[in-house]
């Protein structure tokens, strides 16, 4: 019966690339926090904080 | 191969053949026990809240508390407490792996009931009517943030027990190779929630500080800013957990798999990293944000968490075509959905979740976040239609469908009931579905949300727009449908607690529903590598999912003629900007 | 090697080949593959639609004439509230329901204060002329809402908001406020008046 232990022979080819990306949480994690921490939260914090005052009507 | 050699043997489940480790399940068990009863406590909510705008004798000041926690107990109790039901059973049974640190989830899950209570407490002693938006400079009693917070960080730490769970079975190698496609969905609904619980935790915490004194004031912008990482994210992570729910239910139902692993990874991977650009959504028509930053966040930078979208719009209905042409169920285009197991309840409910989420909650969702869109149905019935069509018909839909299996699979239990269960699901989405079309037409009619009185009865200034035209019509519509949708929420209620209360003890569950997955399961009698011919011609012929394929060439052209529908009734408005 | 029978996965112990794939179980070694033709054809088509989308927004600021406010400033709620006093005494024209109605002159920046529970001044507007509405809250989050058009804004205390308005009919239009602002919000409302 052919069970997965094709797994540990090492003559199996590499698993293609962008496999082992996918596979990577950790990487996917810095991403899904990097991502959003710039383009949506520090970009709009930095609006926030360069909004003119109003100088009066 | 090698097995978890260090370890003592984990009980192997009859049913599924998935290797149990106890602590594992009684948490799973526990959280989705109390996920349950918080739906059951919103449900009951729901009913005043719909029924006051049928005369029911409820003061304003009751249903502004009732609309608070019913929104904090839907959105945040009941699902959460599911999904951290689902990480533990992902990364612990559907991996044949121990569950890491048990007491400190077991502690876990008492601040998180602490939490709970707390807040509620708040909420109904009339002490946080702030919504669970919160907005400053409105303030409720420390003690509401405070089981916010609790309840929060909880599911913070039991995400990372989730993935100290997902490290050590990868170092035991309880399994060989990648995750399965389920568990990585509630990876990637665990990974959005980081982000999503960091910056809600930073914007209640905020509050918190100012109730007690600490800070003088918090800037509302700002606030806005960081809540909505949370208040757009919580949602996002009930999108991927859905998402992995449907597939689950295709492997549970149907013995399927998905047409093309990578693609469904991928659409999970786009998911995680561009969604919580979302968050803008809330801040289209908000002073202070320039148009760059709302165009490129609104769309998740070219639209890249939409597509995600679409592509599991078609690897799931293609799961589903695929597992059935491979049993060679239904002939042409669309036999496989004729033939289909529509009375299993698992079965039902993820087709009702994933048609009304794509055609409804997701198309209003992508209209609404188009940035000059927006200006038409902020803060209208529109957006409360919207994220009851993603929220209720689609993440709890699913999520009832697959407690069918997962509650009698963790308590250990025969499924009692299966009659009711077989309806609920239908029951339930017909009354979603008439209670979110009848807001979603309310609100482009322009009815505002969290309003105790539409008549404006005390106002100075009275106006009488809501009382005429079709809006009374749309507003009994929305009760119809929310009772309607409080007896199919009954009916699943009232499966899952006989269940757990008088189902008979057993070793191997879900005798009585129609499983094709597990030792007990017939497998199928294609070889899992190769579809059959479908029977079509010319190109057709070579495609994998031609009914799906059909199908989503016309959600395209609905959603299509939505948007300019939309663009025209934004032309009629009065010229602005 | 495990021995025939014993499952190491969910699934179907296998009649002499491997076990069932699900979406319940791990996929094979390598899944990386080439896409089927379907679903090849539909990435390219829901990406082109995406790329639509995305585009429509600038297509419609360069066509549209229902724009997204962007003008903005900061100000304190004293600042606005005591500008807004000084302008609504000076435009008054008469009240109705105990709130100041105003009339201002086309083209002028016009204070319209969201507080709880009122919007104030009641605006009697011309058809067809545009005006800039500055917008702001003296106390607490609220939201502008025009009907029947429908128009909807956020007002946040702190922060004015420049709206730019022109109105194209004539008739007498509520505002109500869609943000809740505490036990009052439901007896919040406002008015435009617009005539020739």
């Amino acid at each position: 019966m052919r069970s997965n232990g094709d797994f540990e022979d090492p003559g199996a080819e590499p698993t293609p690339w962008p496999q082992r990306v996918l596979d990577n949480l950790w990487l996917l994690l810095v991403v899904s926090i990097v991502v959003p921490g710039l383009l949506y939260l520090a970009w709009g914090l930095w609006e926030l904080a360069e909004l003119p005052r109003w100088a009066g009507a | 191969m090698a097995a978890t050699a260090n370890a003592p043997e984990l009980r192997t489940c009859a049913t599924t053949g998935f290797r149990v480790d106890e602590s594992g399940r009684r948490l799973a068990l526990a959280y989705a026990v109390a996920a349950v009863l918080m739906l059951a406590a919103g449900g009951v909510m729901a009913i005043f809240i719909a029924l006051q705008r049928q005369g029911l004798p409820i003061s304003d000041d009751w249903w502004y508390r009732l609309v608070a926690s019913h929104g904090a107990t839907m959105l945040l109790f009941w699902l959460l407490l599911f999904e951290v039901a689902a990480l533990y059973w992902g990364s612990t049974m559907l991996l044949n792996a121990r569950m890491r640190a048990p007491r400190v989830a077991w502690g876990v899950f008492g601040a998180m009931l602490l939490g709970i209570a707390l807040a509620q407490w708040a909420m109904f002693s009339g002490n946080a009517t702030v919504m669970f938006t919160a907005y400053p400079p409105l303030t409720a009693h420390p003690l509401y943030y405070l089981g916010i917070l609790l309840f929060a960080g909880g599911v913070l730490v039991a995400i990372c027990l989730f993935f100290a769970n997902v490290v050590m079975a990868r170092r035991e190698r309880t399994y060989e190779g990648s995750l399965p496609l389920v568990v990585y969905g509630f990876a990637a609904a665990a990974i959005i929630g980081v982000y999503s619980l960091l910056t809600g935790a930073a914007a209640y915490l905020l509050l918190f500080l100012q109730s007690v004194g600490v800070l003088t004031e918090v800037d509302p912008a700002l606030y806005r800013i960081l809540f909505w990482g949370i208040g757009h994210g919580a949602q996002q992570v009930n999108l991927a957990a859905m998402v992995a729910v449907w597939y689950a239910l295709i492997g549970l139902t149907l013995g399927g798999r998905p047409v093309n692993e990578g693609l469904s990874r991928f659409a999970f991977v786009l998911l995680i990293a561009f969604i919580h650009l979302g968050a803008v959504h809330h801040l289209m028509v908000d002073p202070g944000l320039g148009t760059s930053h709302r165009i490129m966040n609104t769309s998740y930078l070219l639209y890249l968490a939409v597509l995600a979208s679409l592509i599991h719009a078609f690897s799931v209905p293609a799961g589903i075509e695929a597992a059935q042409r491979e049993r060679g169920i239904g002939k042409g285009l669309f036999g496989w959905l004729v033939r289909a197991p529509w009375r299993e309840p698992g079965f039902s409910s993820l087709v009702l979740s994933v048609v009304y989420f794509g055609f409804v909650a997701g198309v209003s969702g992508v209209l609404m976040g188009t940035m000059q869109l927006n200006m038409l149905i902020h803060n209208t019935l529109f957006v409360v239609g919207h994220f009851h069509a993603t929220v209720v018909s689609g993440t709890t839909l699913a999520f009832m469908g697959i407690s069918y299996y997962l509650l009698p699979l963790l308590a250990r239990r025969e499924l009692v009931g299966t009659r009711i269960a077989r309806w609920q699901p239908y029951v339930f989405a017909g009354g979603v579905a008439l209670l979110t079309l009848a807001m979603l037409a309310a609100g482009q009619m322009g009815v505002p949300r969290r309003v105790a009185d539409l008549g404006y009865a005390d106002a100075p200034v009275g106006v009488t727009q809501f009382g005429e035209g079709a809006v009374p019509l749309m507003m009994t519509l929305v009760s119809v449908g929310a009772i309607l949708a409080v007896v199919g929420g009954v009916m699943y209620v009232w499966v899952m607690v006989r269940t757990l209360l008088v189902g008979e003890r057993t070793d191997a569950p879900l005798a009585n529903l129609a499983l094709r997955f597990g030792p007990t399961a017939a497998p199928p009698p294609a070889p899992a590598s190769e579809l059959p011919h479908n029977g079509l011609k010319g190109r057709w012929a070579r495609f994998e999912a031609p009914g799906t394929y059909a199908m989503v060439l016309f959600f395209l052209a609905w959603f299509v003629v939505l948007y300019v529908v939309a663009h025209f009734n934004l032309a009629q408005s009065w010229p602005v900007g | 090697m495990s021995a025939a029978g014993v499952t190491e996965h969910g699934g179907s112990p296998p009649p002499g080949g491997e076990p069932p794939r699900s979406t319940l179980t791990p996929p094979p070694r390598v899944w990386w593959k080439r896409l089927g033709p379907d679903e090849r054809r539909w990435l390219i088509v829901a990406f082109v639609w995406c790329l639509v989308l995305f585009s429509g927004m600038y297509v419609w600021l360069g066509i549209g004439e229902q724009q997204t406010p962007i003008e903005s400033y900061r100000i304190t709620t004293s600042d606005f509230a005591a500008e807004a006093d000084t302008y609504i005494a000076d435009r008054q024209v008469g009240e109705q329901d105990g709130v100041p109605v105003v009339e201002p002159i086309p083209g002028e920046d016009v204070y319209l204060v969201a507080s709880q529970f009122q919007f104030r001044p009641i605006l009697r507007l011309q058809r067809d002329e545009t005006y800039r509405l500055l917008v702001s809250s003296t106390d607490v989050q609220h939201g502008l809402s025009l009907q029947p058009t429908n128009l909807n804004f956020q007002v946040l205390p702190g922060y004015l908001y420049v709206i730019r308005v022109t109105p194209d009919e004539t008739g007498e239009f509520p505002l109500v406020c869609n943000e809740f602002c505490g036990l009052g919000h439901h007896v919040m409302t406002g008015k435009i008046i617009v005539e020739d």
